[in-house]
């Protein structure tokens, strides 16, 4: 693997490179952001370690040259403990994950991990949920083992429901995840029309959807 | 960072000039209403002037043979003579309206049964007032009435109006400006208690915030009371700060202290085994730091906010949605087990959104580390109930509340939960303690509390308790 | 020519003549020529123009280029000739001087003056300036003339009471002796009789002493004290001072004396009438009266006989004092003796004692 870390502090940095090094991964360390997005434009990563607060600027606008210029490559924040405010906007500006500082070694590692795979992971498996089953590569879904007739947009829109399994996730954030910028002359309501039809066809399950005013929608399970 | 706030007028200076004002107008009135009493008085005044006059020209009249005589009396004339200025008309009729004597231009007088007419006409360009009165005669040679008008110009009683009018005005000047002067005067003396404060704030010492010992009068004492109870606050939060940095200080010296123990062996040791081990230790020491650390640090945060942030309207369900997704990101292994439960609709609370976000995820913390699995976290309304021996109906109130299949707090700690954790440090237990104080100050400072109880099923609950805010309308 | 004619002829030139001496007698013209004069000012009186001409000269001295003239006209008359200008709203004369002060009192009244205010007529006391109308502008005592060869000292009256007594037993040598002016005939005469009938008490034991005595009610000042110097009257009640004192200083036979129960005081009213052309330089004139140049000119002339004691310059004849004065006010009261009921009536009063024109 090829990580970028961007990082200022030295005694932060140097256990860091130390650590992925040990295993086998390639680690280009990067004090300022000068440097950072010099690096960025000749190489291409796996992962990106990625400090907020930087000398000579902010992570945020790394992580947002990035994402602007369409690059997928998976971004893993590092933020002070208490700043609520810059880690909602890093994970809004197209972070994939982070971490306040000061953490445990083996959790980046972990979290490090977890952001590989994913991006390696082809979308394959079997999710079962109450007496629900949803298979991501066949694109098919089934309810108490009857096959279950769903448009390609009522899957996704299952699908996103069952990875965010008894959270709550806002009609905006479904929006963006069901429909591409192109799609200009859809409403917010249309979420809640495919909310309404998803609703009916899983009406005969144990599996239900919650509408949480002014918060969201919540996938529920009744026993 | 303030921009200089603009200078008012003078109080003093801008009551001098309402007062001015409203004695200015207040003043005219008086003086029209001066003049109009003046023109009132001084006519009435040469109007009996004219009567005793026309009267005793009439007492003159006789009747001989059928024909008027007037042996006009110079006394009459004397006296129309007090008014120095003015000429001087008179008639006397007959009962056919001929003059007997006198000034065939005055006009004959209206008719009216009084004793004494008065009238008005013009006379030489001149406005002139006559007083016209009659005499009865039964004579057999004349029956009938004598007509006697007697009039003059009214300089007189113009010039004695307009003295009225004056002494008026000068009594009206002098008190006004009495009044204006006396107003600043009281304006000053009464501001005077402001400047005793002033001498009384400066002269303290800066660290000095007690309470100031300033006797003023009941206007003055609000902004008293309001300066003390600022410094109350200021000092409350300064003790805080001083306890918070006293409390932190004791709290790390310890862990502090066996770290660099650890760390001065680790430096003497040889054996690699047993270095190893060593260091092993000192990682789990800085950890636990760490965590103490981020606890005080929260704590510190907690109180700050409770004094100096404002608390907002919020939907408590929207703080259970973020404890959950803080918690799905810090503990991912146990995160999906954390199942949320919340109502359809909006449960309103006014409070600061970061405090009960650490409240919530410290009962939640708690209850996995502690407790049993399944850990649930819910958002409920609970509708007020009477309690006995308590003052009063309770309010509807709103909790966020964590529960867990383990064993809790036992429940002879249920009465004072926060604080007997307070002081301590370190372990997880202890841990908990300090993770349930600071639970209780954001319960206190959104004046709520912190409940314990258990569910009907047997589990263990640890509910924060706030007032639920009615939407307006419902 | 026939003698009755010759006669006839002649009378009439004499009077034609005497008209035209008369009529140079009244009129005084000072200054530049009248005709020519840019400023001019016209001035009426019933001052002698004798006594008022050196007056006049000392105030054309201080305004060369002012032509002055002034006309003697008696009272009557020149009220008639101010009335009649002021209700045709004509300029008639520019200043007008009398010794009828209720007439002029009456023209003020009617509107018929204009005002004047400056440092010298608010110095007047208030009985001498009417509405900043009219002026006094000389200081005349009503005093008693008698012979001083006839009369003995001890009987000269000092008083009305004095005189009263002097005239009460039967036979007295002032009977038919004792003068005083014609009141239906003289306005002056009229005015101090109505004044003094003010004073009811003294009034009409006088009057009625007087009648007794068989006082002699005739005209002029001129003829009746040439008649007491003369010893054709003994006494002249009511004489104007100025003129008796004139002629006292001449005339040794002539002694004057002011009765100090009370003095009438007159002063001679000046105004200005309304439509007047010149009003300004009549203006200058009035203050120049009052001036102490003016004053002294008017002493001179014994129009302003002065109060106080011998030391202050007071005259010896109102050595009374001030309380004594009784100067005659100018006041509406004035107008009550010009009513025409009142005159009647007043008038019958004084026929049935005094009686008529005496020889």
């Amino acid at each position: 693997m090829r990580i970028l870390l961007v990082e200022d502090t030295e005694d932060v940095a140097e256990p860091i490179v130390a650590t992925f090094s040990r295993h086998g991964h390639a680690v280009d360390h990067m004090a300022t952001r000068e440097a950072a997005e010099d690096a960025l434009a000749v190489q291409e990563y796996d992962l990106i370690i990625l400090d907020l607060m930087l000398p000579d600027g902010s992570g945020l606008e790394v992580l947002r040259g990035l994402r602007s210029a369409h690059c997928p490559t998976p971004v893993l924040v590092l933020t002070a403990r208490f700043d609520v405010d810059d880690r909602v906007d890093a994970l809004d500006t197209g972070a994939d994950d982070y971490l306040t500082k000061p953490f445990d070694l083996r959790e980046l590692e972990a979290r490090a991990r977890a952001l590989i795979r994913r991006q390696c992971e082809v979308r394959s498996g079997v999710v079962l949920y109450g007496d629900l089953s949803l298979d991501a590569a066949a694109r098919t879904a089934s309810v108490q083992g009857a096959p279950l007739p769903l448009t390609r947009r009522e899957f996704r829109l299952l699908e996103i429901l069952l990875a965010n399994q008894g959270r709550v996730i806002p009609k905006d954030r479904l929006f963006d995840k069901l429909f591409s910028f192109e799609e200009t002359d859809v409403g917010l309501n249309a979420v809640e029309l495919y909310i309404g039809r998803l609703r009916r066809k899983l009406a005969a399950s144990k599996v239900s959807i919650r509408t949480l005013r002014g918060l969201g929608y919540q996938l529920e399970r009744h026993e | 960072m303030n921009s200089r706030t603009a200078r008012l007028p003078s109080i003093a200076w801008r009551l001098a000039l309402a007062i001015t004002l409203i004695l200015g107008a207040g003043g005219l009135l008086i003086t029209v209403a001066a003049y109009a009493y003046g023109r009132q008085a001084a006519g009435e005044a040469y109007d009996r002037l004219l009567a005793g006059a026309a009267f005793e020209i009439a007492r003159s009249v006789s009747v001989t043979s059928g024909s008027v005589i007037v042996d006009l009396p110079t006394s009459a004339f004397e006296l129309l003579a007090l008014a120095p200025k003015d000429r001087v008309v008179y008639r006397v009729l007959d009962r056919h309206g001929n003059t007997v004597t006198g000034y065939d231009s005055v006009p004959r007088p209206p008719q009216s049964a009084d004793d004494v007419v008065f009238y008005a006409a013009e006379f030489g360009g001149e406005t002139v007032r006559l007083a016209a009165t009659r005499r009865r005669f039964a004579e057999r040679a004349y029956s009938g009435e004598v007509g006697i008008v007697v009039g003059h110009t009214t300089r007189a009683r113009t010039a004695l109006a307009w003295d009225i009018t004056a002494k008026a005005l000068w009594i009206l000047v002098a008190a006004g400006l009495a009044m204006v002067a006396l107003t600043v005067f009281a304006v000053r003396s009464s501001l005077r208690p402001l400047g005793r404060i002033e001498q009384a704030i400066l002269g303290r010492n800066p660290k000095d915030l007690s309470p100031l010992c300033v006797s003023s009068p009941r206007e003055i004492e609000t902004i008293v009371v309001a300066i003390n109870r600022f410094m109350d606050r200021l000092a409350r939060r300064v003790t805080v700060m001083q306890t918070l940095i006293a409390d932190a200080t004791h709290q790390l010296r310890t862990p502090i202290a066996a770290l660099r123990a650890q760390a001065e062996l680790a430096a003497a040791e040889e054996n690699p085994e047993r270095l190893r081990s060593i260091v092993r230790r000192i990682h789990q020491r800085t950890v636990g730091l760490s965590r103490l650390a981020d606890q005080l640090l929260n704590q510190a945060l907690i109180i700050h906010r409770a004094d100096a942030v404002e608390q907002q309207r919020l939907d408590l369900r929207a703080i259970a949605v973020r404890v959950a997704e803080e918690i799905d990101h810090d503990l991912p292994a146990m995160g999906c087990d954390l199942r949320l439960d919340l109502p359809e609709d909006p449960v309103e609370v006014r409070g600061d959104a970061f405090s009960l976000v650490e409240a919530a995820k410290n009962l939640v913390n708690n209850a996995f580390r502690h407790g049993e699995r399944p850990v649930r976290l819910t958002v409920e309304t609970i509708a007020g109930e009477d309690r006995a021996g308590e003052d009063g109906a309770e309010e509807d109130g709103a909790e966020i509340a964590v529960t867990d299949s383990g064993v809790g707090v036992p429940t002879s700690h249920w009465a004072d939960s926060g604080r007997r954790f307070a002081n301590t440090a370190g372990s997880s237990a202890r841990d908990a303690g300090l993770g349930l104080a600071i639970v209780n100050a954001v319960a206190e400072a959104h004046a709520g509390r912190l409940e314990f109880s258990r569910t009907a099923d047997g589990r263990f609950r640890a509910a924060l308790r706030l007032p639920l805010q009615r939407e307006p309308g419902s | 020519m026939k003698a009755c004619c010759r006669v006839l002829l002649i009378s009439l030139a004499m009077a034609f003549a005497t008209r035209g001496v008369l009529a140079q007698d009244e009129i005084v013209t000072l200054g530049p020529p009248w005709n020519e004069a840019g400023d001019r000012l016209l001035i009426q009186g019933s001052t002698d123009v004798e006594p008022f001409t050196p007056i006049l000269e000392a105030f054309s001295a201080r305004m060369p280029d002012l032509a002055i003239r002034y006309e003697e006209i008696l009272t009557n008359e020149l009220y008639e000739r101010t009335r009649r200008a002021c209700d045709d709203g004509a300029a008639g004369a520019d200043l007008v001087i009398s010794s009828a002060i209720d007439l002029q009192v009456k023209l003020v009244n009617d509107r018929c003056a204009q005002p004047h205010v400056s440092g010298r007529t608010e110095a007047l006391p208030d009985w001498a300036n009417w509405r900043d109308e009219m002026f006094g502008i000389t200081f005349e005592p009503a005093v008693i003339v008698y012979n001083r060869m006839r009369v003995p000292p001890e009987h000269v009256p000092r008083s009305r009471f004095d005189l009263i007594d002097l005239v009460r037993p039967a036979e007295n040598p002032y009977a038919g002796r004792i003068a005083t002016y014609d009141i239906e005939q003289s306005g002056l005469g009229y005015l101090f009789a109505f004044v003094d009938s003010q004073h009811a008490t003294t009034f009409g034991r006088l009057i009625e002493a007087l009648a007794r005595n068989r006082m002699v009610a005739t005209c002029c000042s001129a003829e009746i004290i040439d008649g007491v110097a003369e010893g054709r009257y003994l006494l002249a009640y009511n004489m104007l001072g100025s003129y008796a004192l004139a002629r006292a200083e001449v005339d040794p036979r002539i002694g004057v004396v002011a009765p100090d129960d009370y003095t009438l005081i007159l002063a001679r009213a000046a105004l200005i009438p309304r439509w007047a052309e010149n009003p300004e330089p009549a203006k200058r004139f009035i203050d120049f009266l009052l001036s102490e140049e003016g004053r002294q000119q008017l002493a001179e002339a014994s129009l302003i006989v002065s109060v106080g004691s011998s030391e202050e310059g007071g005259s010896p004849l109102l050595s009374g004092g001030p309380s004594t004065l009784h100067p005659i006010a100018f006041s509406p009261a004035l107008l009550v003796g010009l009513d025409r009921q009142k005159r009647e009536i007043f008038l019958d009063l004084w026929r049935s004692s005094v009686g008529g024109i005496g020889e």
